[in-house]
C-alpha cells in the first residue's frame, strides 16, 4: 500500500501538475467572476462545482459545463493512475504482488487521492468564500463535499469497468462506452440533491463495483495488460 | 528448478509473433536470447513473466502451468525494458519502498545488494541525478535483492558503459553459481556470447539453439 500510494502520488504531483492546478483553480476562478452575485453559498458552490445540474430548462449551462470538468478529469485522473502501474511497472509491481491484491490496494489508494482533491477543492471554495467576505455555511458545505465525493467515485468505479471490461473485449470494444454514455444520461447530476437513501444506494454499489473489479481483475489480468 | 515452455505460441491480431517454440530451463544456468528489435524476444520474456497469456501451448514452472492459473512464476523478478523507479527518492528509498510490497526483506539485505551492484556510494543520491548506467545497475539491485530463484533481464545492458556491463556480467555469474536461472535477452550478439550457457537466436517469432556451452 505504501508503495502505491506514494508512487500514485509523486506521479500526480509531477506529471499531473497541470490538470491538478485546473481542478483547484477554475472554480475558484469561477467564484470570483461571480462573487457579487446576490446568490446563497449552497448555490455559489453548486455553480463553481457543477453539483446541482437538474436540466437545461432549470440550470445554466455553465452548471453543466463544470459538471463535465470535473467529471472528465477525475475520469482521466483514475484511468491514468491504473493504466501506469500495467504499462510501467509491470516487473516491479506484478512479479511482487498478487493482481486482485494490487486492484484492492490500488482502489483503496485512489478512493484516498480523490477524496484529498475533493477535500482541497471544496476547502479551497470555502476559504475563498470567507475572505472575501460572503456568507458560509459549513454544514452545506461538509454535506456537498461528502455526496460529492461518493458520486464521483462511482462515477469512477463505473468508468473503470467499462474501461476493463472492453480491455477483455476482442471486438466490439465501443460497445461498453455507449453502454457508459447511456448510463451516464439516465444518472442523476443534481449531487446536491441527492437523498440519503440515493448516497447509501451509491455507497452499496461502489462496493459491488469494487468486488467485480477484484473477480475481473483476478480472471483476465493476462488480457487486460496486454489490451492496455 | 525447472521451467518448461512447450509448444508455446503467440499471436496478436493476425500477427504471430512466436512460432512453436519449445524451451527447458534449469536453475544453474544462464540463457541468453539474441534477435533484432521485434523479433519477439520481449514478448517471449513477457509470456515467461506471467505478464503475456499464450495462444497455444503452456508454460509450467516445477509442473505448474501458472498461466492457466492466471497467476505469476513464483519467486521470480524482472527488469523488462529500462528500470522505473520514482526520480524524487534515492535509490536505497526506491529499493526500500519497492520492498515493502512483500516485505521479506530489510535496510541490510537493501545495503548488502547495494554494495553488490557497487552502487553503495550512489545509495543516497536521488534518481534523477543517477547516469543511464547506474540507473540500470539499480534495476539489476531491484531484481537481486529479494533473492528469487528465477531473474529475468531483457536488454539489461543497454546503454550501459563497458565498465558497467563488465559489473553486470560478473554479477549475473555470481547468481548462476549459487544455482539460479537467468534468462537475457539482447538485440546485440556480443553482450550474451561469451556469459550465456546456451544461446537462442529468435527471429520471425522462430527461436533457433545457437551455442551450448
Amino acid at each position: 500500500m505504501k508503495y502505491l500510494m506514494i508512487n500514485d502520488i509523486s506521479y500526480l504531483i509531477k506529471k499531473r501538475k497541470k490538470i491538478l492546478l485546473a481542478l483547484f483553480l477554475v472554480p475558484l476562478i469561477l467564484l470570483l467572476i461571480n462573487i457579487a452575485a446576490k446568490i446563497t453559498f449552497v448555490n455559489r458552490v453548486n455553480l463553481c462545482m457543477g453539483t446541482n445540474w437538474i436540466g437545461f430548462n432549470q440550470s445554466s449551462i455553465l452548471q453543466f459545463i463544470m459538471l463535465l470538468f470535473n467529471l472528465s478529469i477525475y475520469i482521466f485522473l483514475i484511468v491514468d493512475i491504473y493504466v501506469k502501474d500495467i504499462a510501467y511497472q509491470l516487473d516491479n509491481i506484478f512479479l511482487r504482488i498478487k493482481p486482485s491484491k494490487w486492484l484492492l490496494k490500488k482502489s483503496i489508494v485512489f478512493i484516498n487521492i480523490t477524496f484529498i482533491l475533493k477535500l482541497t477543492q471544496y476547502v479551497i471554495l470555502f476559504l475563498a468564500v470567507v475572505l472575501l467576505g460572503k456568507s458560509a455555511n459549513f454544514n452545506s458545505a461538509l454535506r456537498l463535499l461528502f455526496s460529492d465525493f461518493i458520486y464521483i467515485i462511482f462515477i469512477q468505479f463505473l468508468f473503470i469497468i467499462i474501461y476493463v471490461i472492453s480491455a477483455c473485449t476482442s471486438k466490439m470494444k465501443f460497445i461498453p462506452y455507449f453502454v457508459f454514455a447511456f448510463l451516464m444520461a439516465i444518472i442523476p447530476k443534481n449531487i446536491y440533491g441527492l437523498s440519503n437513501n440515493q448516497i447509501l444506494g451509491m455507497i452499496l454499489i461502489n462496493i459491488i463495483f469494487l468486488f467485480l473489479l477484484t473477480i475481473i481483475f483476478k480472471l483476465f489480468n493476462k488480457k487486460i495488460i496486454e489490451n492496455v | 528448478m525447472e521451467l518448461l515452455i512447450k509448444n508455446v505460441s503467440k499471436r496478436f491480431g493476425n500477427n504471430e509473433v512466436l512460432k512453436d517454440v519449445n524451451l527447458k530451463f534449469t536453475g544453474g544456468k544462464i540463457y541468453g536470447f539474441v534477435g533484432r528489435n521485434g523479433s519477439g524476444k520481449s514478448v517471449l520474456l513477457k509470456i515467461i513473466c506471467g505478464f503475456y497469456n499464450v495462444t497455444e501451448g503452456e508454460i509450467s514452472l516445477d509442473g505448474v502451468n501458472y498461466l492457466k492459473e492466471n497467476s505469476f512464476p513464483k519467486n521470480t523478478r524482472a527488469l523488462i525494458e529500462k528500470p522505473n523507479f520514482l526520480p524524487d527518492l534515492t535509490g536505497f528509498e526506491n529499493l526500500k519502498l519497492l520492498s515493502s510490497i512483500q516485505n521479506k526483506i530489510g535496510d541490510d539485505e537493501i545495503n548488502a545488494t547495494l554494495v553488490k551492484v557497487n552502487l553503495k556510494s550512489e545509495a543516497n543520491k536521488k534518481y534523477s541525478k543517477y547516469s543511464l548506467g547506474t540507473k540500470q545497475k539499480l534495476g539489476i539491485a531491484q531484481v537481486l535483492m529479494e533473492n528469487p530463484d528465477i531473474m529475468i533481464f531483457d536488454e539489461p545492458f543497454n546503454g550501459v558503459e563497458n565498465s558497467t556491463a563488465n559489473d553486470i556480467r560478473k554479477i549475473l555469474k555470481e547468481e548462476k553459481n549459487k544455482g539460479k536461472l537467468i534468462i537475457l535477452a539482447s538485440h546485440i550478439k556480443e553482450d550474451i556470447y561469451g556469459l550465456a550457457d546456451e544461446i537462442y537466436e529468435v527471429d520471425a517469432g522462430l527461436v533457433t539453439k545457437k551455442q551450448d556451452k
